[in-house]
């Protein structure tokens, strides 16, 4: 399932280069949502985003698919700057599938429209025998039974109509797909079947997911690289298997001890205090430092580099190398504010 | 050692009534908490672990309708009691955290004043008394007694949650009921609240009945599970029975559907078709149209509660006289 990329590494498909983007609110300065967030994309893979809530993951998403403008940074697909390209051939290449299968379908369009409507703004073929042919090979990839083709979103549930959002991204047959949340709104049974889904269309098509989520079972599931995010910043990169079992920053040793599991390795867990700070106006120095069980007086003045600390595996960390050493003796930190 | 009955529900039933239909929300829930004892009831959305809740605390809106069933706590029928007898029980001796922080507290009335109101009405505390309580309750769950007088706007969701907990557990409660208390929060304030129950399962001793869809907090927090399917509880045991040996071909589906962050899956066993719909749901057992074991007889009988063990139960053909 994960398969090994790192020998002879491809030409990655998506590049993104130190890319920020900034919500200016009035009277109270400059959000942060994404600073300074580089990654990769390689061609059939699946990189998974994971962090809290506000952490910035869904902006990455919205920026990459021009959704948002970006404040600064370079995104490259295919080696070409993606912002000198026209939109419709990127479209072509990239779509997205939304975390919300409630709102993102429109109320008032059956599923045929919704799915041929990739089709026909493409001009890639008109209504009639051509279009019906595309709409019942589509259905037959994500499994819908052609006759919902007419029926409206509402007589859906929830995981068909994520199905249908599915199958809106896959209709171009892109290349690179984000996938912001598409599980999360769902229950158990019918999240496995989306998941079992979306690797069976990777591995029939090679699609490259950009998996973003913060259910880090899921993501260790479905990906072959993982980013870690806070506050607008990715503080580790690795391959999955590395990324779990030599994790080397503090905020990711805590995400990944704070999951309640249900086989019985226990993992002794690091109890991060107070909440994820505002993304506002930040004060320079490391943005976990506030959290974080190992800071020392360096962490609150400087910034830390994103540097690769084995091979394919980057940290945002001054003192990454002893966090395994401290988080043996850290103690499970009591409850306070 | 067998522990004193703190509340068994016996086969209740719940439907409620709309304009369009009829929906069957609980179908005979029979549910035993000990005292002492901490059970989680899992399930996926609607399968009625909320409903058994409020049932409980004889909470359920107007158009539901109790239709059979008992409800007994130390004893005392709860089922069918006057307004008047439920008030000194609700929030005194069982009380309730809800799901979300943000909308089960009162934004109008500052965090003290919410704690004070459980303890006035229910322990009769003057104002002055109530407000020293909150502070030493709020202390207890990990936020500065200095915040007693700020509004739950003011707090974040994790602290709201705090709040919800201060004031569920004010009155020292017999039973404590947590429906869904971390969904609505990050991984790492979750991990926050689970330890704070944990810590105050052990000073107070309560009974903890934690409803939630997630199997890792269950196996983290509670020493029995019952697992819920289309309003009737279909498998009850230990934790570590129920998970290790699971019985039910649904519980079976709801742990292979479940990534792990401790092993590989290659491919996750998702359990095929909808839940069932509650105003609709089928002859004999409720699961048998998604069941990958379907016989003759589940299609038109409902199966019994059987006893595989001292620590576990399951209702399910297959298991029929106890064999394992």
């Amino acid at each position: 399932m994960k398969e090994q990329i790192n020998e002879e590494r491809k030409q990655p498909l998506l590049t993104v280069s130190h890319l920020k983007k900034y919500f200016k609110i009035s009277g109270k300065g400059m959000l942060h949502a994404v600073d300074d967030v580089s990654f990769e994309v390689y061609p059939g893979e699946t990189l998974g985003l994971v962090g809290e809530s506000g952490c910035g993951k869904s902006t990455v998403g919205n920026v990459l698919m021009q959704l948002l403008d970006k404040t600064d940074g370079n995104v490259n697909l295919n080696g070409k700057d993606m912002y000198k390209v026209p939109k419709k051939e990127i479209c072509q290449q990239m779509q997205i599938i939304f975390q919300d299968p409630y709102s993102s379908l429109n109320p008032r369009q059956t599923i045929r429209t919704i799915l041929s409507e990739a089709y026909i703004i493409q001009k890639i073929c008109r209504k009639g025998p051509e279009l019906d042919k595309r709409l019942l090979e589509l259905c037959e990839a994500i499994g819908l039974a052609p006759e919902l083709l007419d029926r409206y979103p509402h007589e859906l549930d929830g995981g068909m109509r994520q199905v249908v959002g599915i199958g809106r991204a896959l209709s171009l047959n892109p290349s690179f797909i984000v996938c912001d949340e598409p599980v999360s709104s769902l229950d158990v049974s019918v999240q496995a079947k989306i998941i079992n889904m979306l690797m069976r269309l990777q591995r029939e098509r090679g699609i490259s997911y950009l998996f973003i989520s913060h259910d880090l079972s899921v993501v260790r599931h479905i990906s072959d690289r993982i980013c870690v995010m806070y506050l607008g910043q990715v503080v580790e990169m690795a391959d999955t298997d590395t990324i779990f079992a030599n994790t080397l920053h503090p905020y990711s040793i805590a995400l990944l001890s704070a999951v309640p599991r249900v086989s019985d390795t226990k993992v002794s867990r690091i109890v991060l205090k107070g909440d994820v700070p505002s993304p506002m106006n930040p004060k320079p120095g490391c943005r976990f430092a506030p959290r974080c069980w190992m800071a020392r007086p360096e962490c609150f003045e400087k910034d830390p580099e994103f540097q690769e600390v084995e091979p394919g595996h980057y940290v945002r960390c001054f003192y990454y190398e002893q966090s395994r050493e401290e988080m043996k003796t850290a103690e499970t930190t009591g409850i306070t504010d | 050692m067998e522990k004193e009955k703190l509340l068994e529900i016996k086969n209740l039933k719940v439907k409620f009534t709309t304009e369009r239909a009829v929906s069957y929300a609980l179908n005979g829930v029979n549910l035993t908490i000990h005292k002492g004892e901490s059970l989680g009831l899992v399930g996926e959305s609607g399968a009625g672990k909320t409903t058994t809740a409020l049932s409980v605390l004889q909470l359920i809106s107007k158009n539901g309708q109790y239709t059979d069933g008992s409800i007994l706590y130390n004893g005392k029928e709860l089922m069918g009691s006057a307004e008047k007898e439920m008030l000194p029980i609700r929030g005194h001796k069982i009380s309730m955290i809800f799901q979300n922080p943000l909308t089960s507290l009162n934004p109008v009335f500052t965090v003290g004043e919410q704690i004070g109101m459980v303890l006035r009405q229910h322990l009769g505390m003057n104002q002055k008394q109530a407000l020293e309580r909150a502070k030493e309750l709020l202390e207890t769950v990990g936020i500065a007694a200095y915040r007693v007088n700020d509004y739950p706007v003011q707090f974040s969701g994790g602290m709201r949650q705090r709040v919800g907990i201060a004031a569920g557990i004010a009155c020292n409660p017999e039973l404590l009921i947590a429906d869904e208390p971390t969904t609505a929060l990050d991984v790492t304030i979750q991990a926050q609240i689970l330890e704070l129950m944990k810590r105050l399962q052990k000073e107070y001793s309560t009974s903890l009945l934690m409803i939630t869809h997630n199997l890792g907090i269950i196996s983290e927090l509670c020493e029995k599970v019952a697992v819920m399917y289309a309003g009737r509880i279909i498998e009850y045991g230990t934790v570590q029975e129920v998970f290790h040996h699971p019985m039910h071909p649904y519980t079976e589906g709801l742990l292979g559907a479940l990534p792990s962050l401790d092993s590989d899956k290659s491919e996750l066993t998702a359990i095929p078709g909808t839940i069932a719909n509650a105003s609709n749901l089928p002859d004999g057992c409720r699961f048998h149209p998604r069941c990958v074991s379907c016989r003759e007889q589940c299609r038109k009988q409902q199966p019994a509660m059987v006893q595989i063990n001292d620590d576990h139960y399951v209702e399910c053909f297959a298991h029929e006289g106890g064999t394992v």
